[in-house]
């Protein structure tokens, strides 16, 4: 008895294809791996650097004080270095969420404007591929590097803070249940979100450079977050994870309902110019 | 047995009918062209036919499946060669084929064979490994045509197949084709190049907006033109006013042609310096009878053949008439709402 494949023949088709011709793309290849490089290249420096707090810290005042001021309240039972530690380690939890969203957003923007650019879509239509198929498949080539590229960087953030940071820093920071959560079940979420906005986008606009201008600004948002972070605006905590998440399922249910509509054939074939 | 059959079909984009009520019965095995001038809907039908857009109005069937009902069942049932190769010019020639061979679910070994087969058939095999993108126009034409075939439809709709080619690869594109139809596939051909659809298509149907005309070329010809049969006639002199030629005796083209009316079944005669242009509605009863009493009244022929229009003429014939119909009556295409519309 023969067994049926794990994934649909033709979405797995779609996703070799996407990824054949994104590894000969130097530059979507350079824009995908860029910010996630930076972020980590940026939290190792920032890592090396906490090492240079005064472990004998008792009490915090001047500059430090408003910067540990801005730390969840969960972190402020920590000794006075520690509590410096996490000020320092803690907007990587924001960071870290803009990776799950330029990834994706790069490659689906490329995926389809590519498509429109050596105006392969009709031959591709009129192959049995149904437009969902199409449509998973290039969102899971999108969604699969920004989910990795994200586990991944937290992955070697982790690493390396397990041998730099003390064992309450590690647990109450890094491997606190806000963290894991947000990359958990927020970075996926993220992801969902920028591969509709690059599928949305690249469909309006005819070259990469301008679907990757529009991309961008959906880091707007969270550089908001990291602002009310550090300046103690927002206590980036479980609820409020929770509840971003909650919000992200919706708008992205939304936009998965309405990028299937625009992703219709004859819209494909008569609408994008 | 018909390969294609569209039945008022029609589509509306806006308040404008890019195609309107075509009515088509194409046999299998058929060489069908499909002719118009540019925006003349050619592009549009053969989106419907292969399911790319829906029809406003009518319907359409291709191997028996309707193009709404059964889209995917079409959709394995026609190769498509588009009017712009598109190719990932990133991917080797064999990637591009090989990810083709994967949507029409061809299992790996087969799909291998196939790519091979026709690749070596289109002189493109020792170019597998080379990036779409560095191919020339007409490789690039080849390839897309490789990859139209693959899954081995019964029905292929080609788009200028011929237009990017140099004479020797259009050359062997054309003798490709009647290869195909050979294996009795049904081609569909969107052509500009009326010598070519003159010479390989067993039909035409000339469009615009709306079907003008179907048959076979010389059909077309016959409709427009009648059938005439030219008879070039080495020993008459020559008309009133004119010199004699060497050899000519006593009879002159006019008697001959006063003879020729005479004959039972022929109609309009002209006279065409040494040829005698004769209408007649059954050229292969009459002309003996007219071959016969030129030679008894002591006419010399060389040649005797029905006179042939290239097809580019009826063709602007038909399309001009078009134009004079509807710069008659304009509302009866734009704008113009059908009641039995299909929703998309």
């Amino acid at each position: 008895m023969s067994r049926r494949p794990l994934l649909n023949p033709r979405v797995t088709a779609v996703v070799e294809n996407e990824w054949a011709q994104l590894i000969r793309n130097k530059v979507v290849i350079f824009t995908t791996l860029a910010p996630p490089l930076l972020l980590v290249a940026m939290a190792l420096a920032v890592l090396l650097l906490s090492t240079f707090v005064d472990a004998n810290i008792g009490k915090i005042s001047g500059p430090a004080a408003a910067l540990v001021s801005g730390q969840a309240s969960a972190l402020k039972s920590l000794s006075g270095a520690d509590s410096i530690r996490a000020a320092l380690l803690s907007p990587f939890l924001v960071l870290f969420q803009i990776i799950p969203l330029v990834v994706p957003i790069t490659i689906a923007s490329y995926s389809i404007v590519g498509e429109k650019q050596s105006r392969s879509l009709e031959a591709l239509l009129a192959t049995p591929i149904r437009t969902w198929e199409l449509l998973l498949g290039k969102s899971l080539a999108a969604a699969i590097p920004g989910i990795l590229a994200a586990w991944y960087s937290y992955l070697i953030f982790a690493v390396a803070a397990r041998a730099v940071v003390s064992d309450s820093v590690f647990l109450n920071v890094v491997l606190s249940p806000t963290w894991l959560l947000s990359m958990l079940v927020l970075a996926p979420l993220f992801t969902l979100l920028a591969v509709s906005l690059g599928l949305l986008i690249s469909s309006k606009v005819k070259d990469q450079q301008s679907a990757q201008q529009l991309g961008s600004l959906v880091i707007l948002p969270l550089v908001g977050a990291l602002v009310g972070q550090v300046t103690g605006a927002v206590d980036v905590n479980v609820g409020l994870v929770l509840v971003t998440a909650i919000g992200m399922l919706l708008i992205d249910a939304f936009l998965l309902v309405f990028t299937i509509q625009l992703f219709g054939r004859e819209n494909i074939l008569t609408k994008w110019r | 047995m018909y390969s294609i059959v569209a039945e008022g079909l029609g589509r509306q984009f806006g308040d404008r009918w890019a195609v309107k009520d075509l009515n088509l019965q194409i046999g299998q095995g058929e060489v069908f062209g499909l002719l118009g001038p540019n925006g003349a809907g050619k592009t549009t039908t053969m989106r419907m036919i292969a399911t790319l857009i829906g029809p406003s109005m009518g319907r359409a069937e291709v191997c028996g499946f309707d193009v709404s009902r059964d889209p995917t069942e079409v959709r394995r049932r026609i190769g498509i060669l588009t009017e712009s190769p598109g190719l990932y010019e990133s991917l080797s020639a064999q990637k591009n084929l090989e990810f083709y061979a994967k949507l029409y679910g061809l299992d790996y070994g087969f799909a291998q064979r196939q790519i091979e087969r026709y690749l070596r058939l289109l002189g493109l095999w020792e170019r597998r490994k080379d990036t779409a993108g560095i191919l020339s126009k007409g490789m690039k034409q080849k390839l897309s045509m490789v990859r139209a075939l693959l899954h081995e439809p019964p029905v292929i709709i080609l788009d200028e197949p011929t237009s990017a080619l140099d004479p020797e690869s259009a050359k062997q594109v054309r003798d490709f084709m009647g290869t195909l139809q050979s294996e009795g596939r049904t081609i569909i051909l969107c052509t500009h190049n009326l010598a070519e659809a003159q010479s390989l298509c067993d039909r035409v149907a000339i469009i615009k907006r709306t079907l003008i005309k179907v048959g076979t070329p010389r059909e077309l010809q016959r409709t427009l033109y009648g059938r005439k049969v030219e008879f070039q006639v080495t020993n008459a002199l020559p008309d009133y006013g004119e010199e004699p030629r060497d050899g000519a005796e006593g009879i002159t083209m006019n008697d001959l042609a006063v003879l020729v009316t005479m004959t039972e079944g022929v109609g309009d005669v002209a006279v065409a310096g040494d040829r005698l242009l004769v209408a007649m509605l059954e050229p292969d009863l009459i002309t003996p009878r007219v071959v016969r009493a030129l030679v008894i009244h002591g006419a010399e022929l060389l040649r005797v053949a029905e006179v042939e229009y290239p097809l580019e003429r009826a063709y602007l014939d038909l399309v001009s008439r078009q134009e004079i119909l509807e710069a008659s009556a304009p509302l009866s295409i734009v704008g113009d709402r059908v009641p039995h519309e299909v929703a998309v």
